[in-house]
């Protein structure tokens, strides 16, 4: 029997493949009929991981050290599933909008194997367990990555893009520098392993932190955010879906598996200070850099860059309090995913039916795409924490205040009163009557219906909190 | 010992000029080439990690990661090239400020 954690790589992968030649009908068949056997053969994983927890896998039979073993635990697992969900509703949205544009032909072509294999990528990142892997895999989902942000075909678009593969690629450097000094102390890439060697002294904190510094580049946290407005914001809308939902995190959740999972000794205490205090500059600075823009996906762009902040701002919270930042913060990357996602996919839909991107010629959107602009609404709701409960922002502010850090807290209220204002402004053209007869028809209910969906699983995950929370924990035993 | 140490010192070296220039320098195709060369060094610290087996035959793990990070870098200096040429021949300009900065046909994407 095919082992679960194997084919939630392989069936991508395949799908990949086979979506590189046939015609154009044909294609989006068999991508989105990839994307439902995907979320089938992670359904199955987890299936498995429920009956018989953990659940590994060595390649080809060969084992750690020399061999490369895959490993799915619950926080891989719930990784998986974000991606599952957001990935179909991308499939799903994809398989409609790239069909609306006549001329983009090309761009169609290109974009379901490139997200296939970004997708295969994304799963096979999520349960690697040796730092080396998971090297090639940050290397694997950038080259995706970039090509499908250079498929929107603007000239914004690839000079974005470009710039987004060298400063990912140097850091990706940075971050091989730090594999070769662990390999050098330590002799092993297996994070089990590296975890049992438990190394100390200099060269593993060397190593360490520029392995962090490298991933905090792919995750754009503030300074190293620079690449990620433009990138994202050229990209076609759902391929920014996916690019803020899912390949962001896919930079934090390294950084869990190797600074709290596997080293958590070797993060010296100021510098952990240092990472937080940029988080609260990244929630408060990419807040008002988002409520000063004039387009839309500059807007929800920036809004990233704020959200990336909360993953960061917690961090310095010592081990008695572990479990729990464990727990909201990656609770925060799943309602993140979900309602960036929406949100993306949501504007998508507008932005295709009112010819542009500024925010002021969305005039009348809501009449003619109300189930967009919905989508919108519900979406930045659950990103401020509007919702009854407050979703992941109730959780971190509830966290933070219990262990008395009323900055930090006053600071994910601050953020969540941003995220409201930005919504707002996001939302508010859509509401004005139309200026002048508005070009084009109604926009497609397939791609309003899909962002609405996506939005409505982020405000259904908000408020189960405590289900949701309860199943981390599990998780994480 | 004395040869190790000179591998580590050289990769060093080269990762710190790759990584200056690749910072400094505005054109596209030294950025990418500076780029190998600081992966050129990463290379060799791996080689050098490789020769400090104990029974003196080097270990063939770090040997793999080289192999397997020049088709990285291989893939990575293709895709950048791509995007440079396209850039270059959409706007003439060789450096990202410059394709960025062109004073005529601002804000016409829609």
């Amino acid at each position: 029997m095919m082992h679960a954690i194997v084919l939630i790589l392989l069936v991508p992968c395949a799908g990949a493949v086979a979506t590189c030649f046939p015609g154009r009908g044909l294609r989006v068949g068999l991508g989105v009929a990839t994307s439902i056997g995907t979320c089938g053969a992670v359904g199955l994983l987890l299936a498995h991981l429920l009956a018989e927890g953990p659940q590994r896998y060595a390649i080809g039979g060969w084992l750690a050290p020399l061999g490369i073993v895959l490993y799915g635990d619950g926080l891989a697992l719930l990784m998986l599933l974000l991606t599952a969900v957001v990935g179909l509703a991308v499939s799903l949205y994809a398989a409609r909008y790239f069909e609306a544009v006549e001329d983009d032909h090309a761009t169609a072509g290109l974009f379901w194997p490139l997200w296939l294999l970004l997708w295969g990528g994304l799963n096979a990142l999520f349960v690697s367990g040796d730092i080396f892997n998971l090297y090639l895999l940050l290397e694997f989902t950038l080259l995706a990555s970039v090509a499908l942000a250079a498929l929107g075909g603007s000239r914004a678009g690839h000079v974005s893009a470009l710039r987004y593969l060298l400063a990912a690629t140097t850091a990706g450097l940075f971050y091989l520098l730090g594999v070769t000094f662990l390999y050098a102390e330590a002799g092993t890439l297996d994070l089990a392993l590296l975890r049992a060697a438990a190394p100390s002294g200099l060269l593993p904190v060397v190593a360490l932190w520029s392995m962090i510094g490298a991933l905090l580049l792919k995750c754009a946290l503030v300074p190293l955010h620079f690449w990620l407005p433009a990138a994202h914001s050229t990209a076609p809308a759902p391929v920014s879906a996916v690019l803020s939902a899912l390949v962001v995190k896919a930079g934090f959740y390294v950084i869990l598996r190797i600074a709290l999972q596997t080293f958590p000794d070797l993060a010296p205490v100021p510098a952990v200070h240092v990472l937080s205090a940029l988080g609260l500059v990244a929630l408060l600075w990419g807040s008002w850099q988002a409520l000063v823009q004039d387009r839309l996906k500059m807007l929800i762009a920036y809004s990233t860059v704020a959200q990336v902040g909360y993953l960061f701002l917690l961090l310095p919270l010592a081990e008695p309090a572990r479990v729990d930042l464990i727990a909201a913060t990656t609770y925060h990357m799943l309602s993140h995913g979900l309602a960036k996602a929406a949100f993306f996919l949501g504007t998508g839909a507008v932005v295709k039916m009112a010819h542009s991107d500024l925010i002021a010629h969305t005039r009348g959107s809501f009449r003619r795409a109300p189930l967009a602009v919905m989508a919108m609404i519900v979406s930045g709701a659950v990103l401020a924490g509007a919702l009854p409960g407050g979703g992941a922002k109730g959780t971190l502010f509830h966290l933070a205040l219990d262990h008395g850090h009323r900055i930090w807290a006053a600071a994910i209220a601050a953020g969540m009163v941003l995220a409201a204002a930005y919504t707002i402004k996001a939302v508010r053209h859509c509401f004005l009557p139309a200026e002048s007869a508005p070009p084009g028809g109604r926009s497609s209910r397939g791609l309003e219906l899909t962002a609405l969906a996506l939005a409505g699983s982020a405000a259904a995950l908000s408020f189960q909190s405590d289900a949701v929370l309860s199943l981390l924990e599990i998780a994480w035993r | 010992m004395a040869r190790e140490q000179l591998f580590a010192v050289v990769a060093a070296l080269l990762f710190a000029l790759g990584f200056y220039t690749l910072v400094v320098t505005p054109h596209l195709l030294r950025k990418i080439v500076a780029l190998n060369v600081m992966s050129s060094g990463v290379f060799l610290l791996l080689v050098a990690v490789a020769s400090r087996h104990e029974d003196g035959r080097p270990d063939p793990v770090p040997h793999a990661m080289v192999l397997t990070g020049i088709v990285v870098g291989v893939s990575v200096s293709a895709l950048a090239m791509v995007l440079a040429r396209r850039i270059f021949r959409e706007t003439g300009a060789t450096t990202l400020y410059r394709a960025e900065h062109r004073p005529q046909d601002e804000q016409t994407r829609e």
